[in-house]
């Protein structure tokens, strides 16, 4: 396994590379495109601390991109708030909504908390729609800055905030999976009524799952009102998503760090591509049909189908 | 004599309508083996299960080494010293054998008496159990004895002074009911108090130096394996008038 200094001097290393991108290259279309995966990076691997490292499927993840997402446009409503402050508010908020989300329902298991999280979603829009401070049902508009410095426009800025992003969400994710924390995790999600037999907190140790997750969606959707320029509610309150946000670390592999990001980055890219191409209605059509395929030929996604080749591969 | 390491007094549990313990009252000296037997839905695991902290019962009380723990959750008892193993094993199943072992080293041993290199730990405690060589497997592809012993294995992790065994031999052949005993005797050596639940006579009468008998929810016999061989009640809770 590598060492957590180098797979930080890496992530850093990711960071300076994607600057370096941002300088090297003129088209301004694939930052637009690659901010779009990253963002899928931050909500997958968000996703997976809850659904693949503790066993518990939230699909009300749009709800929880669109709340941080809200945060924004409520903090640019009353005043020029900097985005540098903008992204841990939203964090910080939804972090809030998600320790109350589980205390709420983490007694309930399986498929019932999955509905209570969609349910989660379908309040949370409601109530936004009907809040006019932030522009209600009809939506409300954000103006970008001209120019940021260090950068060539306000497009490949946001491109580089997002895989700072999506860099700090996976170098948590992996901190978490090989911690003590995430061993707890773990046992919660095989088995809860043995975690609690050995000595594992469940409860504890699932608030603190359920808002480093929440906190990580929100993240996620900050920046998406200056990525927009415009947003109302269905536009953020978007089953896709809900859905992308479990198809990918379900694809990629769940309960490791590298499956959420292999998942979003394959699946992001193919929409990107797609919406290009084809049409963007293709979208879910192709999460659906990989997705199904997955779930039946492959359960524990690209990463599983990895670790059995290896494992063949070796026993010869 | 001293005050007993487990204390249970009037325990009352109900689900619904039906009432699954009526009163029991139970004691556990320090470093006893204990057996608890009774007919199938006597009560037997619902009766762990309320010591262990699962399931709260609705009057009564239980005292573990002096101390109330009858609001505790499950994973405080275990972390007081009151570890079982399930009659159902029930594996982490994607993790490994070591991990297993790891959860219960990391989480029910107090942060002071934690080992500083946990996965040397663990390695020990598999060692004695002899499951060792299946630490690198995943806990999923472990066949039943293994298992059974896994069960045991991260029980005796947690540094148990109390360690409740819910039928940890069911099932298996009369050589594995054997080693299993024996690694039973070896916790005990170590004056680990045990409650043994188990169906098959030769092993309770066998290994337990005191049995109580449950039928219908409440205690009808406690008595040494002789007494409960002989006793009238007993035989007619298990064979009818």
């Amino acid at each position: 396994m590598v060492s957590q200094r180098t797979f930080i001097a890496a992530a850093l290393a990711v960071i300076g590379a994607g600057y370096a991108l941002t300088l090297a290259i003129d088209n301004e279309y694939y930052f637009f495109a690659g901010y779009v995966v990253l963002q899928f990076v931050v909500l997958a691997t968000a996703w997976n601390i809850l659904g693949g490292y503790t066993g518990y499927v939230n699909f009300g993840a749009a709800g929880f991109f669109a709340v941080g997402a809200y945060t924004t446009i409520a903090l640019l409503k009353l005043g020029e708030v900097p985005i540098y402050l903008v992204i841990p508010a939203a964090g910080l908020v939804t972090g809030l909504i998600g320790l109350g989300t589980g205390y709420l329902t983490l007694r309930l298991r399986g498929v019932y908390f999955a509905i209570a999280t969609l349910a989660l979603s379908v309040v949370l829009e409601t109530l936004i729609a009907n809040w006019d401070f932030v522009g209600g049902a009809s939506g409300t508009f954000v103006l970008r800055p001209k120019s940021v410095p260090l950068f060539d426009s306000y497009v490949t800025f946001l491109f580089w905030v997002m895989l700072v992003l999506a860099v700090i969400a996976v170098v948590i994710a992996r901190t978490i999976e090989h911690s003590r924390f995430g061993r707890g995790l773990a046992a919660i999600r095989d088995d809860e009524t043995a975690a609690e037999s050995t000595g594992v907190p469940t409860l504890r140790l699932k608030l603190m799952s359920t808002t480093i997750s929440g906190a990580l969606m929100g993240v996620a959707g900050a920046p998406f009102p200056y990525y927009v320029t415009y947003i109302d509610p269905p536009s953020v309150f978007n089953l896709e998503i809900s859905v992308n946000a479990v198809a990918m670390p379900m694809i990629g592999g769940p309960g490791t760090w590298i499956g959420p990001v292999i998942g979003a980055v394959l699946l992001a890219t193919l929409q990107q591509t797609a919406t290009v191409t084809i049409s963007s209605e293709l979208n879910l059509l192709i999460v659906g049909v990989m997705l199904v395929v997955f779930v039946v030929a492959a359960p524990d996604g690209i990463v599983g189908l990895y670790r059995k080749l290896v494992a063949k591969v070796f026993k010869q | 004599m001293t005050a007993p390491l487990l204390e249970v007094t009037d325990l009352t549990k109900r689900f619904g309508g039906f009432t699954a313990l009526r009163g029991v009252a139970l004691s556990v000296g320090e470093g006893e083996r204990l057996g608890l037997i009774g007919p199938n839905g006597s009560g037997k695991t619902t009766l762990i299960n309320c010591i262990s902290g699962l399931l709260k019962a609705e009057e009564g009380q239980i005292h573990f080494d002096g101390r109330d723990i009858s609001g505790q959750a499950a994973h405080r008892r275990t972390r007081l010293g009151i570890a079982r193993s399930f009659q159902i094993p029930k594996p982490y199943a994607k993790m490994s054998v070591l991990e297993n072992v790891r959860v219960p080293l990391e989480y029910a041993v107090a942060a002071d008496q934690r080992a500083g290199d946990p996965v040397a730990a663990a390695h020990d405690v598999l060692q004695l159990v002899g499951l060792d060589h299946k630490a690198g497997a995943l806990a999923g592809t472990l066949n039943q004895i293994e298992l059974r012993k896994l069960e045991l294995t991260r029980a005796l992790a947690a540094g148990p002074r109390l360690l409740i065994s819910d039928e940890a031999m069911a099932g298996l052949s009369s050589a594995e009911v054997d080693e299993i005993l024996a690694l039973l005797f070896d916790v005990n050596e170590r004056r680990i108090a045990i409650i043994m639940i188990e169906h098959i006579m030769r092993a309770v009468m066998g290994f337990c130096e005191r049995i109580v008998v449950l039928d219908a929810g409440t205690i009808i016999a406690d008595g040494t394996p002789t007494e409960i061989q002989n006793d009238a009640a007993v035989e007619r809770a298990y064979l009818g008038d």
